[in-house]
C-alpha cells in the first residue's frame, strides 16, 4: 500500500507552492532592499561579476534533516569598505546596498527561520492532500468491494427467499389445506348436520378433531423450524436488555402460569450489559423454555429465570491483545430452573433434537409437539450462543442459555 | 523501518492505535514536551477545529548514538474515531511498532476491544500480523472515577502477552514508560529480524541507554 507519510525525499517543490518562494524574496527584497535567493538542492550558484568588496551570504535551507537547497543574500556592499563613486553618474549597474556584515547575517537568520515555518507548514498541507487523495482511495476500493460482497448476498438471499416461499408454499398448501378440510368436515359430524350421533361416534369424531389440531400444531412448528434454517442468516441485531426482555415474557406468560398454580420468579443480577442480538429470537428463546419448563412442573411448583454475567475461562482467549479483548470477551447467561419432572442423564443429550420427547407418553400427558427445545437450540446458536441443560429425575430441570454480549468479536 | 548503511541512518515508524478520544494526541504532546528540542520536531497536527485528529499526528525524533547512529523515530497517532478507519490503515503501513492507547473507563471496554480487532483487522490488510508486531498497551486516563481497577489490569497484564502500562497522559504520567517500553521491544525485535546490532554496532543495552539520555526527563514520574 503507498504510504504517503513517510516515503520518497521531499523537494522545495513539494513543499511550497509553484512561485511562492520567489515572492517572499521579493518582499523581502522589497522590505530590507537586499537580493535574496533559494537555489533548490543540485542547481548551481550563479556567480555574476560584482564589484570588488561586494559579499554574499549563504545558509543551508534544510528540512527535517534534509538539505533541500540554498539561501543566498546579496550581493551587498560591507559597509565598512570604501566605495569608488562613479564619476559619470548614470552609466554601470545601480549600486549595491550598503550594511554591515552582522546586520547581514541577522537578515540571512530571520529568513531562513521564516523559510523553516513556511516549509513546515508546507510540508503539513502536502501530507494532508496526499492523505486525502489516498484516504478517498481506500474508501472507494473498500465501497466498491462491499459493494460487489453486498450484491452477492443479496443474489444468494434472494435465492434462498424463492426456495424458502417454494417450499413453505407446497408445504402449507399440501398439508394444511387437507388438513383442514378433514377438521372442517369432523366438526360437521360433531355438530350433528349429517345427523344425529350417538355417544360413542362423539367420542371417535373428538379424538379425530383433536388429533387433527395436533397435527396441525405440529406442521407449523415444522414450518417454523424450516423457516429458521432460511433466515439462518438474517439476523437483526439491536442492543438488548436481557434482564427486561425476560421480565416482559414472564409477564405476558402470566395468565398461563397461574392458572396452573405455578411460582415464576425473575432474578436480575448485577452490572449484566446489553447484548447486541436479535431481539425476537432472544424472546422466542426464552418463551420456548419457559413455555417448556411450565408444562413439566405440578401444580404449586417454581420457575426461576436467572439473568447473570460471566467471563470465559482463559483458556478459551487468545493472548494477543487479552488486556483488551478479555474484558469485553462477555457472555450473558439465562438460566431457566424448574422443579418439574426432571430428565434422566441419558436422556439428557437428545432433548434438542426435533421431535424428541422424553418418552412417547409424555407428548401425550404434556402435550406440545417436542419441537420447541430443537427451535430453541436453531435459534440461539443462530445467535452464536449455546444452550444446555442439566436436571434430577424427580427434582427438576435447568436450562442454560449463554449468549456473547458482542456477536462475532473474534 | 527505513535504513541507510552509507549514512548509517535508520528510521523507525512507531504508530499510537486506539479507540476515539483515549489520549493519542495527548501523548504525543507530552513527549513533545519531554525531549529535549535539540533531537524533537515540530509536533504536526492534522486535526478538525474540535482537535479530533483527522489524518494523524506526527512528531518526529532524532539523535546521534556515541557510535554514530543517526536514528531517527517517526510518532504517528491515528485518528480513532471508527469511520475513519481507511485513514487509519493508511497511517499503519509500515509501522515497526504499536502503542495501543486505551481509555480505562469501564464505559469503554467495548470500544477498546472493537479497536484492537480494528487494528488487527488493519495490520493484516497491511500484510502484517498482530502476532509478530511489537505492541504495548496502554491503560490512559487513570485519574478518572469508574475505571478499571489496579488489580484488574495487572491480572489482565499477567494473563496476556504484552507489556502494559498505566498512565494520566494529561498529567505525563506514563507517558515515557510507554514510549521507551515500546522502543525497546520494537528495537530488540527489528535488531532479531534484522541484525541491526552487529551492523550498527550497537548494543539494545546501549541503544536504550543513548535514548534515554536524549530525552529531558525531570522528576521520576516523568513530570515537566
Ligand atoms: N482525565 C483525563 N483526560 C485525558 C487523559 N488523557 C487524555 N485526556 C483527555 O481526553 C481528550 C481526548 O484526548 P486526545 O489526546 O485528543 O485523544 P485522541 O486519542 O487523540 O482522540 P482522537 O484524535 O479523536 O482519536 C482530551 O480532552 C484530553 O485532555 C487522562 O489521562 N486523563
Ligand atoms: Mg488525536
Amino acid at each position: 500500500m503507498d504510504d504517503p507519510s513517510l516515503g520518497q525525499k521531499l523537494t522545495l517543490d513539494d513543499l511550497v507552492p509553484e512561485g511562492g518562494l520567489v515572492e517572499i524574496c521579493r518582499s523581502f527584497r522589497d522590505l530590507f532592499g537586499v537580493e535574496v535567493r533559494v537555489v533548490p538542492r543540485g542547481q548551481t550558484i550563479e556567480q555574476p561579476r560584482l564589484p570588488p568588496r561586494a559579499a554574499y551570504r549563504t545558509a543551508e535551507v534544510s528540512y527535517d534533516g534534509e538539505v533541500l537547497g540554498t539561501l543566498v543574500l546579496g550581493p551587498y556592499m560591507p559597509s565598512d569598505s570604501v566605495v569608488s563613486l562613479s564619476l559619470t553618474g548614470d552609466a554601470g549597474p545601480p549600486p549595491l546596498p550598503r550594511m554591515k556584515d552582522p546586520t547581514a547575517e541577522r537578515l540571512l537568520r530571520h529568513l531562513a527561520s521564516v523559510l523553516d515555518v513556511v516549509l513546515w507548514s508546507g510540508h503539513r498541507a502536502f501530507l494532508a492532500s496526499r492523505m486525502q487523495i489516498s484516504s478517498s482511495q481506500e474508501l472507494h476500493r473498500e465501497l466498491v468491494a462491499k459493494n460487489r460482497a453486498l450484491t452477492e448476498s443479496l443474489e444468494r438471499v434472494k435465492e434462498l427467499d424463492r426456495l424458502k416461499s417454494n417450499f413453505l408454499g407446497t408445504v402449507s398448501h399440501e398439508l394444511r389445506t387437507p388438513l383442514t378440510s378433514i377438521l372442517g368436515y369432523a366438526e360437521m359430524l360433531a355438530e350433528g348436520l349429517a345427523g344425529a350421533l350417538n355417544e360413542e361416534q362423539i367420542e371417535f369424531v373428538g379424538t379425530i378433531r383433536e388429533k387433527g389440531q395436533h397435527l396441525l400444531s405440529l406442521i407449523s412448528s415444522v414450518l417454523d423450524l424450516s423457516k429458521l434454517d432460511a433466515e439462518a442468516a438474517l439476523v437483526d441485531v439491536s442492543e438488548v436488555d436481557v434482564g427486561a426482555l425476560c421480565e416482559g415474557v414472564v409477564t405476558a406468560a402470566m395468565a398461563g402460569w397461574q392458572k396452573r398454580g405455578l411460582d415464576v420468579k425473575v432474578a436480575i443480577g448485577q452490572g449484566v450489559p446489553k447484548v447486541r442480538t436479535d431481539l425476537e429470537r432472544l424472546r422466542k428463546v426464552v418463551s420456548n423454555l419457559l413455555d417448556n419448563a411450565i408444562k413439566f412442573t405440578p401444580t404449586g411448583g417454581t420457575v426461576q429465570v436467572a439473568v447473570g454475567v460471566k467471563t470465559p475461562p482463559p483458556e478459551m482467549q487468545s493472548p494477543v491483545g487479552l488486556a483488551l479483548l478479555a474484558p469485553a470477551d462477555q457472555l450473558v447467561e439465562i438460566a431457566v430452573a424448574d422443579t418439574g419432572i426432571g430428565i434422566a442423564q441419558e436422556n439428557q443429550p437428545r432433548v434438542f433434537d426435533a421431535f424428541y420427547q422424553v418418552d412417547g407418553s409424555s407428548t401425550r400427558q404434556y402435550g406440545g409437539t417436542g419441537l420447541g427445545l430443537s427451535i430453541v437450540k436453531r435459534l440461539i446458536e443462530s445467535l452464536g450462543g449455546r444452550v444446555s441443560v442439566s436436571s434430577t429425575l424427580g427434582t427438576g430441570s435447568t436450562f442454560r442459555v449463554e449468549l456473547p454480549v458482542e456477536p462475532g468479536s473474534e | 523501518m527505513q535504513v541507510d548503511f552509507a549514512q548509517r541512518e535508520l528510521t523507525i515508524k512507531l504508530v499510537y492505535y486506539g479507540p476515539a478520544l483515549s489520549g493519542k494526541t495527548t501523548n504525543l504532546q507530552q513527549i513533545h514536551g519531554f525531549v529535549s528540542p535539540v533531537s524533537c520536531g515540530r509536533l504536526m497536527t492534522l486535526d478538525t477545529r474540535d482537535d479530533r485528529t483527522l489524518f494523524f499526528d506526527l512528531l518526529p525524533l532524532q539523535f546521534r548514538s556515541d557510535t554514530g547512529l543517526h536514528l531517527r523515530l517517526k510518532l504517528f497517532t491515528v485518528p480513532g474515531q471508527v469511520m475513519h478507519t481507511a485513514t487509519r490503515r493508511l497511517v499503519l503501513s509500515n509501522a515497526d511498532g504499536v502503542a495501543f492507547i486505551a481509555d480505562s473507563q469501564l464505559s469503554e471496554t467495548r470500544n477498546n476491544a472493537s479497536s484492537f480487532v480494528d487494528l488487527r483487522e488493519n495490520l493484516r490488510q497491511n500484510g502484517l500480523a498482530i502476532e509478530t508486531m511489537p505492541v504495548v498497551v496502554q491503560f490512559n486516563k487513570r485519574d478518572l472515577a469508574g475505571v478499571r481497577s489496579d488489580a484488574e489490569i495487572d491480572d489482565l497484564a499477567a494473563r496476556g502477552r504484552e507489556p502494559v502500562y498505566r498512565a494520566i497522559a494529561t498529567q505525563g504520567v506514563g507517558v515515557l514508560e510507554t514510549f521507551l517500553g515500546l522502543t525497546e521491544l520494537t528495537w530488540t525485535s527489528l535488531d532479531h529480524h534484522h541484525d541491526l546490532g552487529s551492523k550498527f554496532g550497537i548494543s539494545a543495552a546501549a541503544f536504550m541507554l543513548s535514548l534515554t539520555r536524549h530525552l529531558r526527563v525531570l522528576g521520576d514520574g516523568g513530570h515537566r
